[in-house]
């Protein structure tokens, strides 16, 4: 698997959504290097309790009725995003309904593996990212996320989220401001 | 205000292709956080065991449809999902024309039952239900049976005794006794207010011949100008008081039938 080589890059979608429908597990394997990466970072800057578990059963809900899906690469990923959006609304509901009885301490996690530097720097930026959108409402970190992970437009978006499109675009503007005011706040330098 | 707003749409877009418009530095650190926030996607997530058997041995086989008939294919799939939901909400609005329809039923049940449909139509029904089932309904020609005297009681009120009819002897009457109360000519119109009228005042053998049959005293110009209608011989010769006798005794039909064998 090449993580960073882009889809497009050696075989077009078409050829290997039609792979992967047909069965092929190299097709699998292709969507997943592909787009898992975007759904993990997603489910994690949204604050999800397990990021990785909930990205596998994002993909596990896809793949099972991936026969059924028909469209282009921008709606594969908007089909897939909306998965992922309502995996985090059970897992959300789910913590609610049971809530953690220890705080995560990433030292003690046995899944960590040793810290490359691209590791390191992907924590660093993870975690920056993470704080400047902890002050966004939910709305508008969803907005921003999808935008710049899912790669989703505003009509996509707003059929994720079920809401109209232009209470997505007045989300944005909102929370692109909120953002300015943020950095121009703390002088963060990025 | 409008132009700010699109002007800020479509700079959110340049930031989302990784540039700032040169007007606008304050956006270069929103850049970066698009930036920053991509590069920390581009790590694959570690799959659960589940999903690393999935990716390993690729989709199990679609299931195969099951064979269906010539009749079953040209029928659209339909879920029975679907087909319950549909279901649930035709009910409601399909209860009420099953109601109206079964009303609508029973009310023609139980007017060919007691001979109150129009004679074409009850004729028809009588056959129908007579050949299909082992049940009857009463035929209208040749007195309706409970049904003639039924209209004649509504009719006359009880006034006219004379027009009772023994439900026995009329049911099985034979034909050429509808020309006692009612022609066979089918073009005569199904009234009811009409065919009682000729059923009252059509000719009947037995009553032709009957001296002591009086004319209807609310319509004696129908009596008159029914057809086929032969004069009473003698008629006018009656008693006053076997007039008066004979109507009592038409009041009861077992001495209608009686008095009939005997005329005759």
């Amino acid at each position: 698997m090449c993580p960073g080589v882009a889809l497009t890059a050696i075989v077009s979608f078409p050829e290997v959504l039609a792979a992967a429908q047909s069965g092929a597990p190299w097709a699998l394997q292709r969507l997943y290097a592909e787009l898992s990466g975007t759904v993990l970072a997603y489910c994690r800057t949204r604050g999800a309790p397990d990021p990785e578990d909930v990205t596998s059963e994002v993909f596990l809900s896809a793949f099972t009725a991936l026969r059924d899906f028909t469209g282009d690469e921008a709606n594969f990923r908007a089909w897939l995003f909306t998965i992922a959006h309502r995996r985090l609304v059970d897992a959300y509901r789910q913590q609610s309904r049971r809530p953690q009885t220890a705080p995560y301490v990433g030292d003690q996690d046995a899944r960590t593996a040793p810290s490359s530097e691209d590791e390191a720097l992907t924590a660093l930026a993870t975690e920056r990212v993470r704080d400047m959108l902890s002050d966004l409402p939910p709305d508008q970190r969803d907005v921003l996320l999808l935008r710049i992970l899912g790669d989703l437009t505003i009509e996509a978006i707003a059929e994720t989220l079920g809401k109209s499109e232009g209470a997505v675009k007045a989300l944005q503007r909102r929370a692109l401001a909120a953002l300015r005011k943020r950095i121009e706040r703390e002088g963060v330098s990025l | 205000m409008l132009r700010n707003l699109d002007r800020d749409d479509r700079d959110f877009d340049l930031v989302l292709r990784g540039s700032a418009p040169a007007d606008r530095p304050e956006l270069d650190p929103v850049v970066a956080l698009v930036e920053d926030l991509r590069f920390s996607a581009t790590a694959a997530a570690r799959p659960s065991a589940a999903l690393a058997t999935l990716l390993a041995q690729g989709l199990p086989p679609a299931p195969v449809a099951a064979p269906v008939s010539h009749l079953r294919r040209a029928a659209p799939a339909v879920s029975w999902a679907a087909a319950i939901s549909w279901a649930r909400s035709a009910r409601r609005t399909v209860k009420v024309g099953v109601i109206a329809a079964v009303a609508v039923v029973s009310v023609t049940s139980a007017a060919a039952a007691a001979g109150a449909l129009p004679d074409p139509i009850q004729e028809k029904l009588s056959t129908a239900v007579k050949t299909v089932t082992p049940w009857e309904i009463p035929r209208p020609k040749g007195g309706g049976g409970i049904g003639e005297i039924v209209r004649e009681k509504a009719r006359h009120h009880g006034h006219d005794k004379q027009k009772h009819i023994d439900p026995d002897k009329d049911v099985d009457a034979p034909k050429t006794n509808n020309g006692n109360g009612r022609p066979s000519d089918p073009g005569k119109p199904a009234s009811p207010g009409k065919s009682d009228a000729s059923k009252s005042d059509a000719p009947r053998p037995s009553q032709a011949a009957n001296p002591t049959k009086p004319a209807h005293p609310t319509k004696p110009t129908a009596s008159a100008a029914t057809p086929g209608r032969p004069a009473v011989p003698g008629a006018d010769r009656r008693s006053a008081a076997a007039e008066r006798q004979n109507t009592r005794d038409l009041g009861d039909p077992a001495k209608i039938t009686k008095l009939r064998k005997a005329r005759s």
